[in-house]
């Protein structure tokens, strides 16, 4: 006995006892994971370790769990009713428990702290967020019910929606741009501000970078840090031993990434897909377990300290004492924000530098190149290209960028040592590539300042961010596979955007 | 074999069985995989300016020879030679910018490129062949003009803005072709070009194909279509068990016992 709605979708009669036996299996899973990591907490006790037991959390943790699942059972159902009110009643609970002080004062506060199931706000926030979605999706399941959209539909819409955004990009990209350049004469622009800012800028580059690698060329690439670590050891090395200026300096550790780029791509560059990801991420490792090593050269767990700043184009300093001062020369009042900005303008233009080549690379046969490599290597050599050393170029190039940033870290810095280069900024920069959508520029913006910018002004959330991250993570998985801005345009049309109605998929 | 002996023994250097100048020579060809023979000692040539047709019953070692030559496995004894240019160490990727051009039976379009955007691309072989000639070129307009009349010249024209995703295996078939053709070849391999059209389509395209050659490409093609492949082809190669039984030109090929046989069904004593 189904029904069926005006829209098409069929309303089954609902299986209790397999959404129970689901809830039920969601709830043993969840209890699995968290009875370990949520039940014990070691705590300092006088002489030693002592384990406190967390077991009514535990609890709390599961029967969420279960009822989550049944909501999001009943929403597949079709069925948002219930959902509609429960969900709201929680999010309303939730928010109670956790204004009460502010609202009602702080009698209320801890007359009801007991029956609060978390001390700490940051799970209560989390907790919140989530019945909010699940909320927003039974109000979109419910307006499902009677609008004609299905699931493909949707697809297609936020597929629309990116492309939009895209065509928008030729009007953002220059608009951000601007943004970027006043920024550091606006108002707010404090020191910590244009901190985030340069960090942002950075990982925008270092994803640009790898967008090549990863977005144009097709190849997974989970060491990419690697490269920027060599880019930053050859610039930090370059300038200490040999005292050359940070515009000499530059052109070289790029090309010292980029060399180290063509010689480790040159054997794992038969790999294809997971191999070439796992191997990539090996030697990821081995340039940081060398780096640590090399004591003699590259100065270990110490690291090289001491690497100078970089000056105004070789004709001014920015210190404050100094024969040929920045501020002496343009007759200004001496700030220590004026460095920062330098830097800030710096990376600026080295990120624009390597936006500009990117745009241009796309239209030129070696991107057509790794486009096709991406899709299909057999029918590449049927074409004559040599998939080797193409490959080794979206490698090579992808290194050097990198190279220039490792650069810009360590002059920015003054100091490195290998732990800058860990596993994570690789997953981190991938991430941004992954999350802006493979081969988009735009989106690596919009992921960098999502993931490296909104980190860093939630710094409270510190221990909870890299759980925020993955969630963000697998929510894109979920809805975006592949990549918030992932509208795969040709890159070059032949004629002109209009074309021909077919083309148009 | 006696009628192999007979198809080998009058197969003078010059000119070859059939008629006309060998462009790809394939001497004492041997495959093996593992333990199984897939060819064995195989030789046959393909000529300048005509249609050399390999067939032989599945099994034959027909996509073997084909990929030896075109270098996607590596041959264990014998040689490949391309109008005197040994083609053996060469990669395929090294084998197509010498010359092959080479079409796949299971068709591989670029599924995110237009159909103008894939012949384009194969166009601009020269372009993209190394990685320094392919960042330094921009303009593709004579890349772009050579493949808009390529894919006139195979009758897909109208597609040339469709992607290959919504295309029927007919226009595939005949983009993967017209890949092939952008190369400029000297030699075109054609992998069952036919295969999986209906017949009025294969006809079509086996016209095409005869066409293709008129205008002066030599073209090597497997097929299994018996009746389009007698129909356009001015040489015959056949192949049975990993051997080559005869060879030359179609009607005599045709006639001989050992095709028959192979083609027809024979007795079990002559198989072992």
């Amino acid at each position: 006995m189904t029904a069926t709605t005006a829209s098409g979708i069929t309303v089954r009669p609902l299986d209790v006892g397999a959404m129970v036996k689901e809830a039920g299996i969601t709830a043993l899973v969840i209890f699995a994971l968290s009875a370990a990591l949520v039940g014990f907490e070691t705590t300092d006790i006088p002489g030693g370790i002592g384990i406190n037991t967390r077991f009514d959390d535990v609890a709390v943790v599961v029967i969420l769990g279960f009822v989550g699942r049944i909501a999001l059972v009943l929403l597949r159902q079709h069925r948002p009713g219930p959902v509609l009110i429960g969900a709201p009643l929680m999010a309303v609970a939730m928010l109670l428990m956790l204004l009460a002080e502010p609202l009602f004062g702080p009698e209320t506060a801890v007359a009801i702290a007991p029956f609060v199931p978390f001390q700490d706000p940051v799970v209560l926030w989390g907790l919140l967020i989530v019945t909010v979605i699940i909320l927003v999706r039974a109000v979109l399941s419910r307006r499902h019910l009677d609008s004609e959209e299905t699931a493909e539909a949707r697809e297609v819409r936020m597929d629309s929606i990116a492309a939009q955004v895209q065509r928008a990009a030729r009007f953002l990209g220059p608009l951000l741009l601007v943004l970027a350049v006043i920024f550091p004469f606006m108002p707010m622009a404090n020191r910590q501000m244009l901190d985030i800012g340069i960090l942002v800028i950075t990982y925008i580059m270092l994803g640009w970078g790898l967008n090549i690698v990863v977005g144009l060329a097709g190849l997974l690439d989970l060491g990419y840090v690697a490269f920027y670590a060599v880019g930053a050891y050859s610039f930090a090395l370059l300038a200490t031993y040999f005292d050359y200026s940070f515009w000499i300096c530059l052109p070289f550790a790029g090309l010292m990434a980029a060399l180290a780029g063509v010689i480790l791509g040159f054997p794992v560059l038969r790999l294809r897909g997971d191999y070439l990801a796992i191997v990539t991420l090996g030697f990821g490792e081995m340039i940081r377990v060398i780096l640590l090593n090399w004591y003699e050269f590259t100065g270990g767990p110490d690291g090289l300290s001491g690497i100078p700043r970089p000056s105004f184009f070789g004709i001014a300093e920015f210190s404050r004492r100094s024969e040929n001062s920045f501020h002496g020369m343009f007759g200004l009042e001496y700030s220590s924000l004026q460095r920062i900005i330098f830097l800030y303008y710096l990376i600026l233009a080295m990120a624009m530098v390597v936006n500009l080549f990117t745009m241009r690379i796309r239209k030129l046969p070696i991107s057509r190149a790794w486009e096709a490599l991406r899709e299909d290597e057999t029918a590449c050599r049927s074409l004559g290209i040599n998939p080797r050393n193409t490959k080794l170029t979206a490698f090579g190039i992808g290194a050097m960028f990198a190279g220039f940033a490792g650069s810009f870290f360590a002059t920015r810095q003054g100091f490195i040592s290998p732990e800058s280069f860990t596993f994570i900024e690789s997953a981190v920069i991938l991430a941004i590539v992954v999350l802006g959508g493979f081969g988009s520029q735009i989106g690596v913006v919009v992921a960098a300042a999502l993931l490296i910018g909104l980190p860093e002004f939630f710094r409270e959330l510190q221990q909870y961010r890299m759980l925020a991250f993955g969630m963000a993570m697998v929510l894109i998985m979920l809805w975006r596979p592949a990549g918030l801005l992932a509208h795969r345009e040709p890159t070059i049309r032949l004629f002109g955007r209009g074309g021909r109605a077919e083309a148009e998929s | 074999m006696s009628a192999q002996a007979a198809a080998t023994g009058d197969m003078p250097q010059s000119p070859i069985p059939g008629g006309g100048v060998p462009i790809i020579t394939v001497d004492h060809l041997t495959m093996r995989f593992g333990g199984l023979v897939a060819i064995d000692d195989v030789s046959f040539q393909a000529a300048t300016g005509r249609i050399t047709a390999i067939i032989g019953p599945n099994g034959a070692g027909k996509t073997t020879a084909f990929k030896a030559v075109t270098g996607q496995i590596k041959n264990h004894a014998g040689s490949v030679v391309l109008q005197g240019q040994s083609l053996d160490r060469l990669s395929t990727a090294a084998r197509v910018r010498a010359g092959l051009a080479l079409s796949h039976q299971i068709v591989r379009p670029f599924r995110d490129m237009t159909v103008l955007a894939n012949v384009t691309l194969a166009g601009g072989s020269a372009k993209t062949a190394g990685p320094w000639s392919a960042l330094f070129h921009r303009d593709r307009r004579p890349e772009e003009a050579k493949a808009v009349g390529i894919l006139a010249r195979l009758g897909i024209a109208d597609a040339a803005q469709a992607l290959p995703g919504s295309l029927p295996l007919g226009y595939l078939k005949r983009l993967e072709m017209a890949r092939a053709l952008a190369l400029e070849p000297t030699v075109l391999l054609l992998d069952e070009p036919l295969a999986g059209l209906n017949h009025l389509e294969a006809a079509a395209l086996a016209d095409t194909i005869a066409a293709i050659n008129r205008e002066g490409t030599a073209i090597v093609l497997i097929e299994h279509n018996l009746g389009e492949v007698l129909r356009v082809c001015q040489r015959l190669v056949v192949l049975d068990a990993g051997r080559v039984i005869a060879e030359g030109a179609p009607d005599r090929v045709m006639a001989e016992a050992a095709v028959q046989q192979a083609y027809l069904g024979r007795r079990e004593a002559s198989h072992a």
